[in-house]
């Protein structure tokens, strides 16, 4: 009895760590489609929206092309320097290539490259993940999300089509068919 | 009378295989293309870069990149925008013998903007979504389709006819508010065919599309129902996406 008790106990104690575990990409996109020419970034966005998992290294490289139409690093720690050069991703960034991308990471970075100011809190103490994601949520840039979810690759397509969008409303982006508003909300260019 | 009968067999025969012979595929070219922009003629066939002037026929798809756009016409007057980081397909476009014109399009995902130039022919287009298949009738009419909101479509001057994942038609004024928490209910409640309704009047027709299940409500201004989604925006979310 004493037994079965310890190894329930066991269990029980193991899932939790299971379940905070972080979604891994066994073979990154970037290792094949990396490259700045057209045919390549084409490649890119739409092999990414048939994948299940966006990592940082992809979505990284996603987001160098969607602000410079180009990505000079040639690798992962390239990107992440880039960004940090740049103050799109915090100094304090550290995590794995192939880990799935969060939604926290995801929206500071896009929070700073598109010059989001946000609310009160994020004036006062800069873009967090959690405020982030908020603003965000605000802008109608992202679906009701928490920080620490990651994208499937059609989602983070469908996330930047989205930030064009916001750009297009702002001004800064010109556009063939006019970005929609969905009834009610509140879509906005001003931050 | 057995000559006869073998005589009427075989002009039947003849009949049901002219007949596909009579529709017309009909062709198109690229009238505009912005930032980065892929076609080719079939799912086998090599991406290729996007040219203006290209030709594009059925079978022929696109995709677009950030910041990008292709628009193409079939012929004679149909003129189709895909918007930026978004898949078409032309699946069909012929002209029928009796002179319409059928357009059909599929988009996996993205936003596209249909727009018919001049009148004088019939049209049927439609487009497909991986939530839906949108008739067109008319001028103009955006289509989009997200991984959250699903498919939506917002017309400018056309006629919508809404169809539900089997091509069948359902009530002009389907509206589903995604928001709502039993939006899978209303929506199902909404996509009810009411089957006598050309034996009902005006009011009763109101009734009916809107509550089906016989719970009407009576507001205060006497109008008799109160109609639970008001249908003046001409925005039609066609489905619910799953949230991301």
């Amino acid at each position: 009895m004493k037994y079965a008790l310890t190894v329930i106990a066991l269990i029980g104690l193991a899932l939790p760590l299971t379940g905070c575990n972080r979604a891994q990409v066994a073979n990154p996109l970037t290792a094949t489609t990396a490259g700045s020419d057209p045919a390549s970034q084409l490649e890119f966005w739409h092999v990414l929206a048939t994948r299940n998992v966006t990592s940082n290294d992809e979505a990284f490289h996603g987001l160098l092309l969607f602000l410079d139409e180009t990505d000079p690093a040639t690798d992962y720690a390239g990107r992440v320097q880039t960004l940090k050069d740049r103050g799109i991703l915090p100094a304090s960034f550290d995590r794995p290539a192939d880990e799935g991308v969060t939604r926290g990471t995801l929206a500071v970075a896009l929070c700073n490259a598109l010059q989001i100011k946000g609310g009160v809190v994020m004036r006062v103490f800069g873009a967090s993940p959690r405020y982030a994601v908020r603003e965000l949520r605000y802008l109608n840039i992202y679906p009701p999300s928490s920080p620490h979810q990651t994208f499937r690759g059609n989602e983070f397509v469908y996330l930047i089509g989205r930030a064009e969008d916001y750009l297009r409303i702002r001004g800064d982006e010109a556009g063939e068919v006019e970005p929609h508003a969905e009834p009610g909300e509140k879509i906005t260019g001003a931050s | 009378m057995e000559r006869r009968f073998y005589f009427f067999v075989m002009l039947l025969s003849l009949a049901v295989l002219a007949s596909p012979l009579t529709a017309q595929d009909l062709t198109g070219e690229i009238v505009s293309v912005r930032g980065m922009v892929q076609v080719r003629g079939s799912v086998d066939a090599p991406w290729q870069m996007a040219q203006k002037g290209a030709a594009v026929n059925a079978g022929t798809e696109f995709r677009t990149g950030p910041r990008s756009s292709v628009v193409f016409r079939i012929e004679p007057n149909q003129v189709v925008t895909l918007d930026r980081l978004g898949v078409m397909k032309i699946d069909q476009a012929v002209r029928l013998a009796s002179g319409q014109v059928k357009t059909d399009l599929s988009m996996p995902y993205g936003r596209n903007n249909y727009k018919i130039e001049g009148g004088g022919v019939e049209h049927e287009s439609t487009i497909r979504t991986p939530a839906a298949v949108l008739g067109v009738r008319g001028s103009e009419m955006s289509t989009w389709h997200d991984f959250d909101t699903g498919s939506r479509s917002k017309e400018h001057s056309a006629d919508f006819k809404p169809r539900n994942k089997n091509n069948v038609k359902l009530p002009q004024d389907m509206q589903v508010d995604e928001k709502s928490p039993d939006a899978g209910s209303v929506s199902k409640e909404k996509e009810t065919v009411d089957t006598d309704n050309n034996q009902r009047t005006d009011e009763e027709r109101g009734l009916i599309v809107n509550r089906p299940n016989g719970n009407f409500q009576t507001d205060q201004n006497n109008k008799g129902y109160r109609p639970q989604d008001d249908h003046h925006d001409r925005d039609h979310p066609i489905s619910s996406g799953s949230n991301m």
